[in-house]
């Protein structure tokens, strides 16, 4: 492909942050390093990598609201970015007023706002509340509109960072639509998520981002796969950046089977690795997140009474047997958690699925079961 | 690399380090309407939830006017060039809160806008300049309540008045002047918040709004002209009021610092631009 069709061209970006310790030198910290990509127009690519690899400092780069230390990046006509759901919204103002600020903060002509105003509005469904100040509003509303104004921009390259999480099932399933029409329309979507389903549903082509490094470029089932490589197997240095002050580590996390049925026991082993000296005890969270990242399963192990000790054996099981989980993909945060403060916070530490696979006697459609989070073990004494 | 001759399409060369004096004039043009939705933004929200509303932007240099008029006539005695006191004291007030508001707004448009400097992209130094549109309405409002107290106190506005919108523009480049380069400095320096109104209550004093600083012995007026601001707010007066004192020294050392600080403060905000995302 000649080059010069390229929408988004980047050469060995990168950026670093000098962080100042106390008592010690400065140190560098690159949170891109050498990032390159040539993306042809129409394309749709995903950007996945565990916290702190560098994602959200690339978007910011290519939107032009930080430069990089060094390196550089050509991108072919105008950019739209939605790094945050309601940036530059006004709470005090009404929705209208607010299409307009967040319109012309984006870039857009007054004109351009005028031509787009309707769609923008069917798109957020608030044309009830044209005039009502957006403090107001419903959060999936304010994401609706937030979407909507970004994504009915006249522009050439879409950058969005994990916006949708914020939305409900078919405020997600209307910005998927949207995003897919801005590519048939041969503008370029670069799209960070957490969701696996989303970017897999979405994406033509996925980057995995680890410790500021491009890994991967390329087939978005690799991709996932290492990305979740990256997950059970993190190497030290990623180990010692974890969020959390560090004493153990959980490690290793596995679920006991890939696919569980919704109605049966869901058990889940790991390890706690010491890291450094200390004597209080701690307890242990579990929280459940279903492929749009939403929590909807937290176990708390202070909720039984149950503490761990430095001395305790290390091998741990977590079982889950209520609630039952909708059919669909999972994955499960491991915490451990001293009184007032996080010791490890291990974000998507495994991942399984969960089937139907008669769960319920009866069949129904989806609507039997669409309103809840999750299904439950229940019956009606008639 | 992306070939700019054979596309229609504009492209954005993102690099390390922009040139030295590179403004982005070509982005500022772009987002021209951006200016004046941020101006009405500010001044729809600044009277949201005030019980008093828009009467402010009135009650503001009124105030101000009648303070200025008891300190300076009523206790201090000072002379207004036998212009009735009132009138002397509101036209002044006029000119300095044109001065005084407008930097109070621009200095702290970045810091108050963190959220959009973080996480939108659009010319930065559309925020410090926009106030300038609120100023201009202030002013408008401040007007149509003069002249009529001038014509009731039997002062007629002089042939000089047509000279007005530049001594009014140049007092508004010398705030905004200021306002890019202390708003530029917050960003990384919380302690301008501070400053700033300390700073403008002192050249509250040290200007010439409720007195003239004709009847002033040679030594204390040159110190007093050191403030550039003295001079536009008396040349301000004088093209109101016609009759009053001004030194037109000190006039042309107002014109030249208004200027000279506007060039400046564009310098001193393309340099620290860079690092605002970071910052902030």
């Amino acid at each position: 492909m000649p080059s010069n069709q390229l929408a988004v061209e980047a050469r060995k970006l990168s950026k670093s942050y000098r962080i100042k310790h106390k008592g010690a030198e400065a140190e560098t910290f690159w949170a891109l390093r050498d990032f390159d990509l040539e993306l042809p127009p129409g394309q749709i690519l995903g950007i996945i990598g565990r916290n702190g690899a560098g994602k959200s400092t690339l978007l910011k780069i290519l939107s032009r609201i930080t430069r990089p230390t060094s390196g550089e990046a050509f991108i072919r006509g105008r950019v739209g970015s939605l790094l945050e759901v309601g940036t530059g919204f006004h709470e005090e103002l009404s929705a209208r007023e607010n299409i307009y600020l967040n319109g012309s903060i984006l870039g857009m002509r007054r004109k351009e706002i005028d031509a787009h105003f309707d769609e923008i509005v069917d798109f957020a469904g608030c044309e009830r509340f044209l005039d009502t100040p957006v403090k107001r509003f419903s959060s999936g509303m304010y994401a609706r509109l937030a979407f909507g104004i970004a994504a009915h921009l006249e522009t050439d390259v879409l950058v969005i960072d994990e916006v949708l999480a914020v939305g409900d099932a078919e405020f997600q399933r209307k910005c998927l639509g949207k995003m897919k029409d801005a590519s048939a329309e041969g503008r370029t979507v670069l799209f960070v998520s957490h969701s696996i389903n989303l970017i897999s549903m979405l994406c033509d082509r996925c980057v995995v981002l680890n410790r500021g490094q491009k890994i991967h470029d390329g087939d978005v089932e690799q991709a996932v796969a290492l990305y979740y490589g990256l997950a059970q197997n993190p190497d030290p240095a990623a180990l010692a950046k974890r969020e959390g002050s560090g004493e153990f580590r959980s490690i290793d996390v596995r679920a006991d089977k890939e696919i569980y049925n919704a109605d049966e026991a869901k058990t889940f082993r790991f390890k706690l690795q010491q890291h450094k000296p200390t004597e209080d005890k701690m307890f242990l969270k579990a929280f459940i997140r279903d492929s749009m990242g939403h929590i909807v399963v937290q176990c708390d192990a202070r909720l039984l009474e149950q503490w761990f000790h430095p001395t305790d054996g290390q091998e741990i099981e977590f079982t889950l047997r209520s609630p039952w989980l909708k059919p669909g993909p999972y994955s499960l945060d491991v915490w451990v958690t001293k009184l007032g403060m996080r010791v490890d916070v291990n974000e998507a530490s495994c991942f399984f699925t969960v089937v139907h696979a008669d769960a319920y006697p009866g069949i129904a459609d989806e609507e039997a079961t669409d309103e809840a989070p999750t299904l439950a073990d229940f019956t009606f004494q008639i | 690399m992306i070939n700019r001759a054979e596309s229609k399409l504009p492209v954005t060369h993102i690099r390390a380090r922009k040139g030295f004096f590179d403004l982005g004039l070509g982005d500022l043009l772009q987002y021209r309407d951006l200016f004046v939705t941020f101006a009405t933004r500010d001044i729809k929200v600044r009277y949201k939830q005030t019980a008093l509303g828009v009467a402010w932007v009135v009650l503001q240099p009124l105030i101000m006017a009648v303070v200025q008029y008891f300190v300076f006539t009523r206790i201090a005695k000072l002379s207004t060039d036998g212009v009735d006191a009132f009138v002397f004291s509101f036209a002044g007030s006029l000119g300095f809160s044109a001065f005084s508001q407008t930097l109070s707004r621009s200095s702290q448009q970045f810091v108050m806008n963190r959220n959009l400097v973080s996480k939108v992209f659009f010319p930065r130094l559309i925020l410090p300049l926009s106030p300038v549109l609120s100023g201009c309405i202030d002013f408008g409002v401040g007007l149509v309540l003069l002249v009529p107290i001038m014509l009731i106190k039997g002062v007629v506005p002089s042939a000089m008045i047509l000279t007005l919108p530049l001594w009014f523009g140049m007092i508004l480049l010398l705030s905004i002047g200021f306002g890019v380069i202390t708003s530029s400095l917050m960003v990384f320096y919380r302690d301008i918040t501070f400053l700033i109104p300390l700073l403008t209550n002192l050249l509250m004093f040290v200007t010439p709004i409720g007195y003239s600083l004709s009847s002033r012995g040679p030594n204390e007026q040159a110190i007093a002209y050191l403030n550039p601001l003295a001079g536009l707010v008396e040349g301000f007066r004088w093209s109101l009021l016609g009759s009053t004192h001004v030194n037109w020294g000190a006039v042309t050392y107002g014109l030249v610092f208004a200027v000279v600080i506007f060039i400046v403060s564009l310098f001193v905000f393309a340099r620290l631009e860079e690092k605002f995302a970071d910052a902030i």
